[in-house]
């Protein structure tokens, strides 16, 4: 049976954003109401059932076929992406086969491979995608927010886009999300490359690891040769700053017990997670959670000259049509379903908050480079939290004009990410070399304590052909699911090709006699000729450095409503309020206008809870 | 006709029990992995029964004889490799391991590492595993 109901302010989505504007507002006695797919809410004996899952299969979330999603950890696979044909004239030709994953996907000058279709997911249930974040709490850089004034990087119709804010505008609500998320960061602070503070961390930092305590003796001295300014970077391993507890008690959650799961999930929610607000929103008589409730259109008075949002349309899972209704709507949904409800959301002869076409457009990720060794003494890794520290220092420089930058996370999860270890290296010993008993034994114990990776998140320029569009397959309650077009651009791919070999460089200073595999065949584009003349390319046998085939995932979806001051080009303002609409605004990093280095969700929290004041200040004068 | 007996017997010259860091292996594991393993589709009538001549022998003969009559033989020692498999990750052909049992995999013994998932404590990660030995 359908219904309406009636509030003050509509979120849709309750991650990490939706729930911290439910809980903002709902502080100051907002009437709320939030829409959430999935199911919830999740409490202590749901994550133990999700701890079981991984620890049987390694995936631990269902999949909900009301609230589908794209492809989950390890052996939960879910296709909800459709992905797009190519339509760009440079791109070779497309695979008529419906069931050709990677031919129908988006193809990089005419090269077909795995790795060239977007591998991020996100999570459709109560604290979204937080449920498998790894806590890497990074601000953004100063010159990040200005990269096109600052370095005019220009690939063919390809160029940057300033955001309409500064680094200082954002600086205290960069204090305050740490705060509010709990972020256990470095004594000294971060102060590389123009950052500057005006708190501190509510935390001490979290201990760096052994391995950390290596990689720091290794690169004492290091630089980085850049090859396009031909100018050296020094290369320095700074603790990371995380939200996870250094101490107990933090935020009412426990201290870190290094368990080495943070994704796909903390056992102890040491680390924060968005159920963490949910719950304290909960509690407010003027907050309602309504989960299993998938927003499917947003309602327009097109006869009003202003275009007014008037509702929100959404499904329950049990298949009715209800009605949601406030003074102020917020989409909360993260990149893609953000810019999907956009698309299935008519107004006029477009679409809602689309006059500038830009809605779905400049899909980014932070494409990874995963470079992983063998090394000559043993480094203990499968230990400790998943990444405790990197390198920052090449995250900005005057190489920008040329290649897009990148950060180093070192990990502590052995060679999990690449390889699936520590699984996959007993089969391989006895396969490859015939090993058993103790020879066997001996063996992979000698392996696992060396197998470390560095994974390097690599920088894009938005790209208007990178997006989201309207399918027209539907999901499990009839709604359109979302088309994805994506690939890495010249400016990204020469990150990558930068990123490998800084990482080569590294792992060079912890093995006295290096044999470099390569796996290029996907993208093998001619820029990484660049970095192979300076490496060692080996064979297979006896390799202790690979370069792992393509990129992975970082799982940063942003760029498909990007802010600007610019009605004709972006689709928010500098307060996150949808252009051509007055009370609409549109969260998360689907706003983000250029994507730097920096993991984003602490840049989401600070924009959530700067958007929490500009629209309870709306509220008042309305 | 299989039997526990073969299979621990089996397991322990496999794994070469006993290892510096596993000293015996758990009967009851040795069951769970026996019965996963029949379950995943594994089927180890004709390694156990090999195993069973090749362990009437002296010791001192099982190394030839396991590398001739089994690894020898593309099929035995593959069913050989999932026996090693269980016990190593346990992953019982195509069983997924239990959580009760997730603890007891060998690799994180090996690795001189925890369970992933499993808390530990806070801070141990910036030391070397307690009487590293590698």
């Amino acid at each position: 049976m359908s219904q309406t109901l009636d509030c003050d302010v509509v979120i849709v989505g309750a991650g990490i954003s939706g729930a911290l504007l439910a809980w903002k507002l709902g502080s100051a006695g907002v009437k709320v109401i939030v829409l959430e797919s999935g199911p919830g809410p999740l409490a202590l004996a749901n994550r133990q059932s999700y701890v079981n899952n991984f620890k049987v299969t390694g995936a631990p979330y269902p999949i909900n076929p009301q609230a589908p999603k794209e492809e989950d950890f390890f052996t939960n696979t879910s296709n909800y992406y459709v992905e797009a044909p190519t339509t760009r004239p440079e791109q070779g030709p497309v695979s008529t086969n419906p069931n050709d994953r990677f031919g129908q996907y988006n193809i990089i000058n005419g090269q077909v491979g795995s790795g060239d279709w977007f591998q991020s997911n996100y999570e459709r249930q109560s604290g979204g995608s937080t449920w498998h974040w790894l806590g890497t709490s990074l601000r953004l850089l100063p010159n990040d927010f200005q990269l096109q004034t600052m370095y005019n990087p220009v690939y063919g119709t390809l160029h940057a886009y300033d955001w309409p804010i500064t680094y200082n505008n954002l600086e205290s609500w960069y204090g305050l999300a740490e705060q509010t998320i709990g972020v256990s960061g470095p004594d000294t602070g971060e102060s590389y490359l123009g950052i500057t503070r005006s708190s501190n961390y509510p935390m001490p930092g979290i201990p760096q690891s052994y391995l950390d305590q290596q990689f720091t003796a290794a690169l004492q001295g290091q630089q980085f040769n850049d090859l396009w300014v031909n100018k050296n970077f020094p290369m320095l391993v700074s603790p990371t700053p995380q939200a996870r507890n250094s101490a107990p008690g933090y935020g009412g959650r426990p201290q870190c017990q290094g368990s080495t799961s943070c994704i796909p999930i903390c056992p102890v929610q040491a680390k924060y997670d968005a159920t963490q607000h949910i719950a304290m929103a909960s509690q407010m008589s003027n907050v309602q959670f309504l989960t299993q409730s998938v927003a499917c259109q947003v309602l327009v008075d097109t006869t009003n000259p202003a275009l007014p949002i008037t509702g929100i349309q959404y499904k329950t899972w049990d298949g009715a049509s209800h009605t949601v209704t406030g003074k102020i709507y917020i989409l909360a949904a993260h990149a893609v379903e953000n810019a999907k409800l956009l698309l299935l959301s008519p107004c006029g002869t477009i679409t809602v908050a689309n006059q500038s076409d830009q809605v779905g457009r400049n899909l980014a990720d932070h494409p990874v480079s995963l470079v992983y060794a063998q090394t000559d003494n043993p480094l203990y890794g499968y230990r400790g939290p998943l990444s405790t520290s990197g390198v920052e220092s090449l995250r900005d420089g005057s190489f920008r004009t040329y290649r897009g930058a990148f950060r180093m996370e070192i990990g502590n999860d052995g060679w999990s990410w690449p390889t699936n270890d520590p699984y996959t290296t007993p089969q391989t010993l006895m396969t490859n070399e015939g090993l058993y008993g103790q020879a066997l034994a001996n063996a992979v114990a000698y392996n696992l304590v060396r197998q470390t990776r560095i994974g390097c998140l690599a920088e894009q320029l938005p790209n208007p052909d990178f997006r989201v569009t309207i399918s027209s397959q539907v999901d499990g309650l009839g709604i359109p699911r979302p088309m994805l077009s994506y690939g890495i651009d010249p400016y990204g791919q020469y990150s990558l090709s930068a990123a490998v070999a800084a990482s080569i460089q590294i792992f060079k200073r912890m093995i006295a006699k290096p044999v470099i595999q390569y796996n290029y065949t996907c993208w093998s584009t001619g820029d990484l000729v660049i970095d192979q003349t300076r490496s060692d390319p080996g064979s297979e046998q006896n390799a202790n450095i690979f370069v792992r085939e393509g990129w992975a995932g970082a799982g940063h979806l942003m760029g498909t409503h990007r802010m600007g001051s610019d009605p004709g080009t972006s689709v928010v303002d500098g307060t996150q309020k949808a252009h051509g609409h007055p009370n609409l605004y549109l969260v998360g990093s689907g706003n983000w206008p250029s994507y730097a280095t920096g993991n984003p969700t602490l840049t989401i929290t600070a924009l959530a809870l700067w958007a929490a004041d500009t629209i309870q200040k709306q509220l008042t004068s309305m | 006709m299989i039997s526990i007996a073969d299979f621990i017997s089996f397991s322990n010259f496999v794994l070469g029990i006993p290892l510096p860091q596993v000293s015996e292996l758990d009967p009851n594991l040795a069951q769970v992995y026996l019965t996963n393993l029949g379950q995943g589709g594994v089927d180890l009538t004709n390694l156990l029964a090999t195993w069973h001549g090749i362990a009437q022998q002296p010791p001192a003969q099982w190394p030839a004889l396991f590398d001739s009559q089994i690894k020898g033989n593309p099929t035995l020692w593959g069913v050989a490799q999932q026996v090693v498999l269980a016990w190593y990750t346990g992953v019982c052909g195509n069983t997924p391991r239990e959580a009760a049992y997730y603890e007891q995999t060998l690799v994180w013994v090996l690795a001189q590492a925890h369970p992933m998932g499993v808390p530990l404590g806070f801070g141990y990660w910036q030391y070397p595993p307690p009487g590293a030995n590698q």
